[in-house]
């Protein structure tokens, strides 16, 4: 195995932090994320507020670390629905090949060709403006991305002789994906869904901003900006650190994609 | 007489979407107990027959003309369940994410009805059978932690685990260390005579087939061209590609001395050809050879698709 480079350390020390803030934090830092003092409104950034309040008086350090919680949880649900359902239709599709397969993937290309999140802002508009429709929508219309993957991954395993020898012993389509596909295509696919962490999170935080997420008083980073609109030029903090918060994220996470991605597969690493 | 383990009767096959014919007309049986080689060079078809009689073409690729296969007296997708397979690649032929017994459990449970324990149980006896020390060590491996001879026994094993009635070896040398080449040669040998096992081996290292056949076919371009005691077959091959072949083994030519090489390259299935299909490399080819007519049957027991086979024995050089 090649040897650990200092960005594939520091991406995971990074997204290890930010998961461990997400899942300790609201325990650590006492407050409520909705606790209002009205007389503390659009303070700046201070010892008592380290990133400031918002204009009803929330503390936007402990909405930013409850808000962790809520966006990273949204983002890996999104790429769970496209993980498993990419997994099982592209899966499927390699394994029978023939006109199953044909059919299948010129369906997902047809998907792929129209922007994702335009048809995502619309099914979630049509399902109701709420975060669960909005993780709904992002995911399924992520499937496509993750079945092409997945196509691909299981021709390759169909192609070796186990899978051959296993259909010479009559085992059954089911029993093919459950012990020669699965296993051997999900460590390339956990790989890839890593690098889409950061998408995933700004998709959700996209559809949050725009409404179509996280409604109000959730502490939702794309919600958190969406609030400090009016506030943008006066209160520079307001909207600075949900934004930063979600840059670092998005960063961190597609860093440590791209780092896991060059550590375990030969065929991508530069040279 | 016990059923045949193998009876390909005039089996022709066509592949892909274009029709091309790859298998002509073949002819082979192989007896209960009976080890029977394949030879030939690359794209000569053997591999595709081997692939043919264990039905594990794709619908899409292979079409088949005319002829029948029977396995252990068994026709149609059933036959499947008669076959062993033991592939060229070890390492391509075991699913590198599970262990070793769950890969041997799961095929012994495909094929009987037996409870995890006693699967297990029997695929740590049958490890034994093919001599790898330390059965349960192996048993709770990844292949990846096995030595390439180890994995290719396991892969015997799994062929047998289904009490097949032929087993095909692809080329199942090809892949090791010459130190472990004969001892997995000499196990496929034990076994068959054990199981009375009919063994189909493919390849084309004439001296494996010398060392385990008791009889042989040699293929060309989807033809069977010669078939016979194996003794007799190499001793005056009657075929020129036979002879060809023959001469062009690398232990049998003198040190220093350049190895004969036959001209030419084995004709892509979509040339179009009448008669022989090694007409445009053999060195003896007359007009006649262009006929279909060129391909006729000459001999009994042993037999070549040559019409100079009758006379060739005594004429080789």
């Amino acid at each position: 195995m090649a040897k650990l480079r200092p960005g594939l350390l520091f991406a995971a020390a990074g997204c290890g932090a930010i998961i461990l803030i997400a899942l300790l934090g609201p325990a650590l830092f006492a407050g409520p994320a909705n606790h209002v003092e009205l007389d503390q409104r659009l303070l700046p950034p201070s010892a008592l507020h380290w990133f400031g309040t918002d204009d009803v008086g929330r503390d936007l350090f402990v909405r930013i670390v409850f808000g962790a919680r809520v966006s990273l949880l949204a983002a890996l649900s999104t790429i769970a629905i496209g993980l498993t359902g990419g997994m099982l239709i592209g899966g499927f599709a390699g394994l029978v090949g023939g006109w199953v397969e044909s059919a299948l993937m010129r369906m997902i290309d047809a998907i792929l060709s129209v922007p994702s999140l335009i048809v995502a802002l619309a099914l979630a508009a049509a399902l109701g403006p709420n975060l669960r429709n909005a993780v709904l929508a992002i995911g399924l219309l992520s499937i496509p991305v993750y079945a092409r993957v997945a196509r691909a991954e299981a021709l390759a395993i169909v192609g070796r002789d186990y899978v051959k020898a296993a259909r010479l012993m009559g085992a059954s389509n089911l029993h093919q994906i459950r012990a020669n596909l699965l296993p051997n295509m999900l460590p390339p696919l956990l790989v890839y869904a890593t690098g889409n962490v950061g998408a995933a999170l700004l998709a959700t935080a996209s559809l949050s901003f725009i409404g179509l997420g996280a409604q109000p008083p959730t502490s939702e980073w794309g919600a958190m900006i969406s609030a400090s609109r009016s506030f943008l030029f006066s209160h520079w903090w307001y909207s600075f650190f949900p934004g930063a918060a979600i840059t670092v994220t998005v960063s961190l996470f597609t860093l440590l994609g791209d780092a896991l991605r060059d550590l375990l597969d030969p065929r991508e690493r530069p040279r | 007489m016990t059923a045949l383990a193998l009876e390909v009767a005039e089996f022709t096959l066509d592949v892909g979407t274009r029709r091309l014919r790859a298998l002509n007309d073949v002819d082979l049986c192989v007896g209960a107990g009976e080890i029977v080689g394949l030879i030939g060079e690359s794209g000569s078809g053997k591999s595709l027959a081997a692939l043919s009689i264990a039905g594990l073409l794709p619908k899409a690729t292979g079409h088949t003309v005319a002829g029948a296969i029977r396995v252990g007296g068994v026709e149609g997708a059933s036959r499947r369940a008669q076959v062993g397979f033991i592939f060229q690649e070890p390492m391509s032929a075991l699913n590198p994410a599970l262990r070793i017994d769950r890969q041997l459990v799961d095929a012994i449970r495909a094929r009987r009805d037996a409870d995890r324990a006693t699967a297990r149980q029997h695929a740590a006896t049958l490890l034994a059978q093919l001599e790898l020390p330390d059965p349960e060590r192996v048993l709770r491996s990844y292949p990846h932690q096995l030595s390439g001879g180890m994995r290719q026994r396991v892969v015997i094993a799994l062929a047998l685990s289904g009490t097949p009635s032929l087993l095909i070896a692809d080329e199942p040398t090809t892949a090791l260390d010459v130190t472990v080449q004969l001892d997995v040669l000499r196990l496929i040998r034990d076994q068959a005579r054990e199981r009375n096992l009919g063994v189909l081996l493919i390849t084309h290292d004439v001296n494996v087939v010398a060392y385990m056949a008791a009889r042989l076919y040699v293929m060309y371009g989807g033809w069977i061209v010669e078939a016979g005691p194996t003794a007799q077959v190499l001793a005056a091959p009657r075929h020129p590609y036979t002879r060809a072949l023959l001469a062009s083994r690398p232990d049998r030519v003198a040190r220093g001395a350049a190895i004969p090489a036959i001209d030419g390259f084995v004709p892509p299935l979509a040339a179009v050809t009448t008669g022989c299909r090694f007409a445009d490399r053999c060195a003896l080819v007359e007009a006649r050879c262009h006929t279909p007519s060129a391909l006729t049957v000459e001999g009994d027991v042993h037999i070549a698709r040559c019409w100079k086979a009758g006379a060739g024995g005594s004429d080789a050089s």
